[in-house]
């Protein structure tokens, strides 16, 4: 079975495992950044993080501002939260029941679709261990 | 229809206390709830009919949907039902991985009413749930099997998440990931975290910096505290005996990470039970 990639978080993985079970992906939260930008203070997805924008960060032990370019290696950036992807997929399956009383399942949400991805090609062998 | 006292008399020798007399109203309806939807269930049992005549049958049921209860209602006859056996048709599942139960219900589809679950329990292929002489078990009496499984791979600059399936409980033993950092300058710290799929309820971080430009291994598993950090292999203590329920998540939480820095798929072991409610 192809793995899949998912259009809602960017994510590839396999429907079926090894032992014949199923993976149910579920997208992850998005990461999201305290910054003030262009003088206003607020929450920026981290593959949205400019630059420019200025974090607050724990720098030996003290809080101060850096921009997010002059971040240095010991700094801890603070204030980052977690919040739910909008639109995210989530394919563990729930019943259900028609209108007819017949039981049935449904994803729980269904996001963006996914699509297959081609398995990888394997890395040719160029020799082989001699006997 | 009700037995008559000739057709009691002509059946007696085959009645034993267990038997449970059922009517061409009444079905046996089995539910069954797998890992997977690749087993077969056999269902095998004998009913004797008002005539003295004693018929053997068999079923096979393989569920639709896995995690989820399904079930099949199978007719039955005026007269008795002697015996139920539930098995798998070939070996392969772990015990606990396959659950069923057996219920003799009168009426059809979702109106039905169940009258008598007869038989609960684990199946497998060479353990089988049989009535009468199993006892009534429920999925969490059974003591769960092992699986590793290959998570999600996220995209850059996305923490792993992994969530507990409907229909399943996990314990978690062990994790394996590996976190490529981008050349972005920042120290980043990575926490494991357990939560309900919305509060953290634990989270274990490693014991050393991951710096820019690097490929870290980050295992985790019941080690009793966090191992002295190698360049490149970095350690976790999972607390021991947390169990999981569906919908909780385990999900890393990373101090400082990049956008570019990509964490793999993670490799994890976890010890499932079915929990159909």
């Amino acid at each position: 079975m192809n793995r899949k990639f998912c259009q809602s978080c960017g994510a590839t993985y396999d429907p079926a495992m090894a032992d014949g079970s199923d993976y149910f992906h579920t997208c992850p939260p998005i990461l999201m950044v305290r910054v003030q930008r262009d003088g206003r203070d607020g929450l920026v997805p981290l593959a949205e993080l400019e630059a420019t924008d200025v974090l607050t960060v724990s720098r030996a032990g003290a809080v101060t501002t850096v921009a997010a370019g002059d971040m240095g290696a010991d700094d801890f950036r603070l204030g980052d939260t977690m919040i739910d992807r909008p639109n995210a997929r989530d394919e563990n399956l729930i019943p259900t029941i028609d209108a007819d009383g017949k039981r049935g399942v449904r994803l729980r949400a269904a996001g963006a679709g996914v699509r297959d991805v081609p398995p990888e090609k394997p890395i040719p062998i160029l020799a082989r261990h001699a006997l | 229809m009700l037995p008559t006292p000739d057709d009691v008399a002509r059946c007696a020798p085959y009645l034993q206390n267990d038997t449970f007399y059922v009517t061409n109203s009444d079905a046996l309806r089995v539910a069954v709830a797998s890992f997977s939807t690749s087993v077969v269930l056999v269902i095998r049992g004998r009913h004797l009919a008002l005539d003295g005549k004693l018929t053997p049958f068999e079923y096979r049921l393989v569920p639709a949907v896995a995690r989820v209860v399904n079930s099949t209602d199978f007719p039955l006859a005026d007269g008795w039902l002697l015996n139920v056996s539930v098995r798998l048709s070939a070996t392969g599942p772990a015990l606990g991985q396959v659950f069923a139960r057996v219920d003799v219900v009168r009426g059809v589809g979702t109106a039905a009413l169940e009258l008598a679950t007869i038989a609960q329990g684990p199946v497998g292929f060479s353990q089988v749930l049989t009535w009468p002489g199993s006892p009534i078990r429920t999925t969490l009496d059974a003591p769960g099997y092992l699986r590793s499984i290959t998570g999600t791979n996220p995209g850059a600059g996305v923490e792993v998440s992994e969530t507990v399936p409907a229909g399943a409980r996990w314990e978690l033993l062990a994790l394996a990931v590996t976190l490529v950092t981008s050349a972005a300058v920042a120290n980043r710290f990575p926490s494991l975290t357990l939560d309900d799929g919305a509060s953290v309820y634990a989270a274990v971080g490693v014991a050393a910096a991951i710096a820019a430009s690097t490929t870290a291994l980050i295992t985790a598993g019941d080690i009793g505290g966090p191992l002295a950090a190698t360049p490149l292999a970095f350690s976790i203590s999972i607390p021991a005996g947390i169990l999981l329920s569906a919908t909780h998540r385990i999900r890393t939480s990373t101090t400082n990470l990049q956008g570019a820095d990509d964490y793999s798929a993670p490799q994890y072991l976890v010890r499932e039970t079915l929990e159909a409610a």
